[in-house]
């Protein structure tokens, strides 16, 4: 489990980090997002250990990360932006890896060298970035993290490679109760990977939760009557509503019971729920169709 | 598998292993410089090794060698601790198992084994290559054969460059902890590695243009050249002492682990920031102002523009500093105008506390109590430049009242640049300390002081003459110059053991010991011109050479080194006050070599020093040269004289070499000589010297004649 409780960050005149709480389960894949300059890096920056908290706690099983030797040998992370030491090949590189995690497998390095294609003896800097991230996940996943912290993971990976990454990812997960966070701006590839949401804004998080959770209680309704009279819906909780020709759309949160039985009691010509994507599910829980909302897109 | 922690927690040995092998490339370097410029070399000379090839290896005198030190601690620094320098590589290393402490000792001690390793392996090759180079020491003054490539002497220079390095390697690190880009960190780790020294000479500067009687002493070349092992080699005999090994070692070890704690404070988001500390920024602002308006300011100095240089190299090195720590040309917004304000209050105390003298530098004349000894040097004050150096009470104080009385005419004295003496007055102290000043000053400053006329007649001023009492004779050779301009050999009595011509010498020293002891001070500083020129070369026998040891030349010598002799020099401009000389002169039919007529056609009184139709230019030696094409006719303001007879009378008894005892040039008269010469088939008349002459000295006949040819 990893842990984070009441964390703030400033950097000179600005706040990066407002207490800031996030709660990762084990064996779960939490999605991180938020827009730019959220403060997302900021925060895996802190839970790498790289950065020095000004206040609150970040825990991995208890244990704080920051000088945490023993949380660190369990600890993979691959950051947005990548570093290999000058002139190495992955060969070089595993083998310092090697030396300094306890429990590198060389099977796993070995395998799965040969599934993603890489060149060992070719130096990492003449790879595309693209390649230099697969490096990065094959070096680090080879270490058998407990915890995995990806920074926009796979960014610059082609469509079979960003499946082989997950599925290694998920195996692991699923196999090692391995605990994982990522970062990433792909919503519509974080919906179909990740256990829990959690929502950066502004370096607050403003939603966390269980994206089945999440999805239950929020909807999408189109519906129409054969009048024209005016419904105020007020035992709704009406996040956003629309009227297209005859038929209204509205985002309503709240159980899905719960809604259909209001509804049906305006005794509508068409009533039909429909499942939010995560994309709609963060548009209208952050407020709207904002320029800010709308830039975390895809 | 068992955890790694404990290991990583203090030091990583696969990280330092790692960094020996990435960065392999700059020791790799560092070695074949150190071949190069001292194995190389000696291989190819190893026949016939010259002691100063061993000298230079040993005293870190070699340009190659302090090349690669600096070289080896300032890349490594830069190397090691990059990582630091990116964000990439920032997160990635601190998100890996090792603490900073670990990340820190691994990487500092790689570094420094980085550095060293190349000194060390070079240091090995010169043991293997040890031969036996004999060289003369001087111990004690006694002169001994040595062998200077020895065992020793190569393990002594390996430990000597330990310490250059690893001091060195410190400042770098430490560089590197607080700046934020390698640039930077390269820069910075040169930088300070000179900060103090440069600090130290600015500060030197500004005492030499303000501080009216500053002087560099060899105490004050000491410090600055002591603050740095580096430059430490560069003074004397190059060899740094042991105990100063340990200072230099404990302060990189202070340096280091202070840099530690910074290390262990940096905020790692600050990667390619110029500065990671927001102090760091205004004091690498604050040096680049200082050093900019320092030196554009001391170099306007030298035309009467120093303020406006100082401001104007403030403003320049504030623009610059600002744009190297901030990384914009945008530049120009209220807070950088508050620290512009801040800097510029600073170097205003700085510089008005120089010119104004507020820690009271001019002022200051030690407590007679704490004087051990005064001494007084000045070139054409001592005869035989020997300094004179005065420990009784009442001496001290006179040289003491001396002093004061040029203090308070400091304002008068200190922007002197005319005609006069140059006068060191040095202190030893009975703290064992030292204190100097130099003094520019007009003639009358000494003339007219009562202190020093007691001084210079008080037994005490005799004693450095009476180093010619103790000369060995047939060791003692005296040459005898005929003063002024002269084409005559000059009379040289040799070394020798013949007794009848050491007889002669020391009957001429004794007659020129008399002449100094009796020489009043009024005569010591008359400014009379030299009729005679006489130089004493002393020699001190050493032992004889080995008849294996190769010819050697000791490279620093104090004095002219030739063969088994040590020589001291002493030079003595005869006037007519040396009675007893002159006298010794006459007796042994010497007289031909006094100044004369001899060589010159005719003199020239005149009360202008150049006729209009001359041209002149700066003749070495001779003074100002000119020539004119026309032989002068006496009248019209100048007085031809052609008689030797009384041109000689008038350079042996009459002439002055200086306007020392004039007002004014306007009250003396000019005694310029003549001689013919052809010169591209025309005839033309050259000067061969220049005098000045007291108008109301001058003997009777030749008084009526300057009245009557040049009276306005």
């Amino acid at each position: 489990m990893i842990q984070v409780k009441g964390l703030c960050k400033s950097f000179d005149d600005f706040t990066a980090l407002s207490d800031l709480n996030v709660h990762v389960e084990t064996g779960s894949i939490y999605g991180l997002i938020g827009v730019n300059g959220s403060g997302k890096t900021t925060l895996i920056k802190h839970l790498t250990g790289v950065y020095m908290p000004d206040a609150g706690q970040i825990e991995y099983d208890g244990e704080d990360i920051y000088e945490n030797i023993g949380v660190k040998e369990r600890l993979g992370y691959i950051p947005d932006d990548l570093y290999f030491f000058n002139s190495y090949n992955i060969r070089d590189m595993a083998s310092f890896y090697r030396k300094i995690y306890p429990r590198w497998n060389e099977p796993r390095y070995q395998a799965m060298l040969q599934e993603f294609g890489l060149s060992e003896r070719r130096k990492i800097s003449k790879f595309s970035k693209g390649m230099q991230k697969q490096a990065a996940f094959i070096l680090t996943m080879s270490i058998m993290p407990d915890y995995l912290i990806l920074d926009e993971p796979i960014d610059g990976l082609d469509p079979l490679i960003r499946k082989k990454v997950w599925r290694y990812v998920v195996s692991d997960v699923a196999e090692r109760q391995m605990t994982v966070l990522v970062s990433s701006h792909n919503l519509r590839e974080m919906e179909g990977i990740c256990d829990y949401i959690g929502i950066l804004s502004g370096g607050r998080m403003m939603i966390e939760r269980d994206l089945e959770e999440l999805k239950t209680d929020i909807h999408k309704v189109q519906i129409a009557f054969k009048d024209q009279q005016d419904r105020s819906f007020s035992d709704l909780n009406i996040l956003h509503r629309e009227k297209r020709g005859s038929v209204e759309l509205l985002i309503v949160r709240d159980s899905g019971d719960h809604v259909k039985s209001v509804l049906k009691k305006e005794d509508p010509a068409v009533l039909d729920m429909l499942p939010l994507s995560l994309e709609e599910i963060f548009i209208y829980e952050m407020g709207g169709e904002s320029s800010e909302i709308q830039s975390i897109l895809f | 598998m068992k955890s790694k922690a404990y290991c990583s927690n203090f030091f990583s040995v696969p990280l330092a292993m790692e960094n020996m092998k990435r960065f392999w490339a700059i020791g790799v370097v560092g070695l074949l410089v150190y071949l190069l410029s001292g194995v190389f070399p000696l291989i190819l000379s190893y026949d016939e090794i010259q002691p100063y090839m061993i000298e230079s290896i040993m005293n870190n005198h070699n340009p190659g060698y302090m090349a690669a030190h600096l070289f080896l601690a300032i890349s490594s620094a830069v190397a090691v601790f990059r990582y630091l320098q990116t964000t990439g590589s920032t997160s990635v290393m601190h998100a890996m198992p090792f603490s900073r402490k670990g990340l820190y000792l691994s990487s500092y001690w790689s570094g420094l084994k980085l550095a060293y390793l190349p000194a060390f392996l070079n240091g090995l090759v010169l043991l293997l290559l040890k031969t036996p180079v004999i060289q003369t020491v001087y111990v004690d003054n006694l002169p001994i054969q040595t062998n200077i490539y020895t065992t020793a002497a190569v393990l002594g220079w390996m430990a000597e460059v330990l310490v250059i390095i690893t001091f060195m390697y410190s400042i770098a690190v430490f560089a590197g902890m607080v700046t934020g880009s390698v640039i930077l960190h390269a820069l910075t780790a040169l930088g300070f590695n000179f900060l103090l020294t440069a600090l130290y000479g600015t500060f030197l500067g500004y005492s030499e243009i303000y501080f009216f009687g500053f002087t560099y002493n060899q105490l004050i070349s000491e410090i600055a050249l002591r603050l740095s092992p580096y430059t430490n080699v560069l003074q004397r005999e190059g060899v740094i002492q042991p105990k100063a090994w340990l200072v230099y070692m404990a302060a990189a070890a202070v340096i280091s682990v202070g840099t530690y704690f910074i290390y262990k404070k940096r905020p790692l988001e600050k990667a390619t920031d110029s500065t990671v500390f927001r102090f760091m920024e205004y004091f690498i602002s604050f040096l680049v102002v200082f050093f900019g308006s320092s030196l554009i300011g001391m170099v306007f100095h030298e035309y009467d523009y120093g303020y406006a240089g100082y401001i104007f190299g403030g403003i320049l090195g504030f623009l610059i500093g600002q744009m190297i720590v901030k990384k914009t040309m945008k530049i120009f917004d209220l807070e950088n105008l508050k620290a512009f304000v801040v800097f510029a209050a600073i170097m205003a105390v700085i510089v008005v506390g120089f010119s104004m003298d507020a820690l009271g530098y001019e002022r200051k004349v030690p407590n007679p109590d704490s004087v051990a000894t005064a001494t007084i040097s000045s070139y054409n004050l001592t005869p035989g430049n020997m300094p004179s150096a005065f420990s009784e009470k009442d001496n001290i104080q006179l040289a003491l009242d001396f002093h004061q009385a040029v203090i308070d005419g400091r304002a008068e004295y200190r922007d002197y640049l005319g005609a006069g003496f140059n006068v060191t007055l040095t202190y030893e102290l009975s703290s064992g300390r030292q204190m100097s000043r130099r003094y520019a000053l007009p003639y009358a400053a000494i003339m007219d002081s009562d202190a020093l006329r007691q001084l210079y007649e008080s037994a005490e001023a005799e004693k450095p003459a009476e180093t010619l009492a103790q000369f060995h004779i047939p060791n003692t050779q005296i040459v005898l110059y005929p003063a002024g301009y002269s084409s005559k050999e000059p009379l040289t009595m040799h070394y020798t053991d013949d007794d009848a011509s050491n007889l002669k010498k020391q009957t001429l020293l004794e007659a020129l010991l008399l002449d100094l002891k009796e020489m009043t001070f009024a005569e010591l500083v008359s400014g009379r011109a030299p009729v005679l020129q006489l130089e004493i070369l002393h020699r001190t026998k050493t032992e004889d050479r080995t008849s294996d040891a190769p010819v050697e030349t000791y490279p620093y010598p104090k004095e002219k080194e030739d063969g088994n002799y040590r020589y001291e020099s002493y030079s003595y401009s005869i006037t007519a006050d040396y009675a007893y000389t002159l006298r010794w002169i006459s007796d042994n039919e010497l007289s031909h070599l006094l100044i004369s007529a001899d060589e010159r056609d005719f003199a020239v009184i005149s009360r202008q020093c150049m006729a209009k139709d001359e041209e002149s230019e700066e003749m070495w030696g001779y003074g100002k040269y000119s020539s004119i094409d026309v032989k002068p006719q006496s009248g019209s303001g100048s007085l031809v004289l052609e008689d030797p007879s009384t041109i000689t009378l008038l350079l042996r008894d009459y002439a002055q070499r200086d306007l020392r005892s004039f007002d004014s040039e306007a009250d003396a008269l000019c005694l310029t000589l003549y001689r013919g010469a052809d010169y591209q088939d025309y005839d033309m008349y050259e000067t061969t010297d220049r005098y000045y002459l007291n108008e109301g000295d001058l003997p009777e006949g030749i008084r009526a004649e300057t009245d009557r040819y040049l009276s306005d």
